[in-house]
């Protein structure tokens, strides 16, 4: 039951991790004050999430420098240059922004390294979050199909079955 | 107890990588009093600064096309990873069972 609910916790947080990337990836769409506070939002949501993948970072940190050929290996290259990227955004970020911290009376100058350094690593931060959920797709086609997906196929499935047994009675 | 260390250590680590990225970044942030001389920061009227009304052409395309640009990115990348995992996942489980002696496959 636990695991179900670890499972459904993390397939929820991921969903919302993503879609919150995605639209914080748009500022001009969103609007700068909208990309600065959903960026923040979305770095803790990123320490809840390797909250809850802590037992997975324990573990493979050590084994990095087995000499095995694991995909393990890949996963954790793949999250640290994730993790960097995503660092590199928010610092770079920091030192652009023009909302967050104007707000509580700090006022950045402009700088277009801190600019470029910005875009650049959000574009890599995308790029790496890609091959993220690529590499899982196994595990994010499976609780998709179980929670969301599966749900709603019972959900039409069940309504023949109970109008066939109100139509035998009759 | 235990998750209040975990979140502290994540917090700690970010912000010792975050101190050394800038250390590494900052020394190669020269031009920023080029630009401030150029009086076109902060200005309001673009996004960079940079005083041209319409740097990139960003200024002219709808929120949709933007977000298509973004997932698009993230769509050829996740496609790509699938099919090139599935390959190699394929390639390597016929080389793991491929029988040297009859040439054929166990």
């Amino acid at each position: 039951m636990s695991t179900i609910n670890t499972t459904k916790t993390n397939l929820f947080l991921d969903i919302a991790l993503f879609l919150a990337f995605v639209l914080a990836m748009v500022p001009h769409a969103t609007g700068i004050p909208v990309h600065e506070w959903l960026s923040l939002a979305f770095a803790a949501t990123i320490v809840v999430h390797l909250l809850l993948h802590w037992e997975w970072i324990v573990g493979v940190t050590p084994k990095f420098f087995a000499r095995l050929f694991h995909e393990s290996r890949l996963n954790f290259v793949i999250d640290v240059v994730f993790f960097l990227a995503l660092i590199m955004a928010m610092v770079s970020g920091f030192l652009i922004s023009k909302a967050a911290l104007p707000a509580i009376g700090i006022q950045p100058a402009f700088s277009i390294v801190w600019r470029q350094a910005h875009r650049i690593s959000a574009e890599v931060a995308l790029i790496t979050l890609g091959i993220h959920c690529g590499m899982h797709i196994k595990w994010i086609a499976q609780n998709a199909k179980r929670t969301l997906i599966g749900p709603v196929v019972r959900l039409f499935r069940k309504q023949p079955v109970a109008e066939r047994a109100a139509g035998g009675k009759k | 107890m235990k998750t209040l260390l975990r979140i502290v250590a994540i917090l700690t680590v970010s912000t010792l990588l975050g101190l050394a990225m800038y250390c590494i970044v900052q020394p190669f942030n020269t031009n920023v009093t080029v630009f401030q001389g150029m009086g076109g920061v902060a200005q309001g009227t673009t996004y960079d600064g940079t005083g041209n009304p319409n740097p990139h052409g960003h200024l002219q395309r709808s929120a949709f096309s933007m977000l298509g640009d973004v997932l698009i990115k993230f769509i050829i990348t996740f496609v790509g990873v699938v099919v090139l995992k599935t390959v190699i996942a394929r390639v390597l489980s016929r080389i793991m069972t491929y029988n040297a002696n009859t040439g054929n496959r166990r």
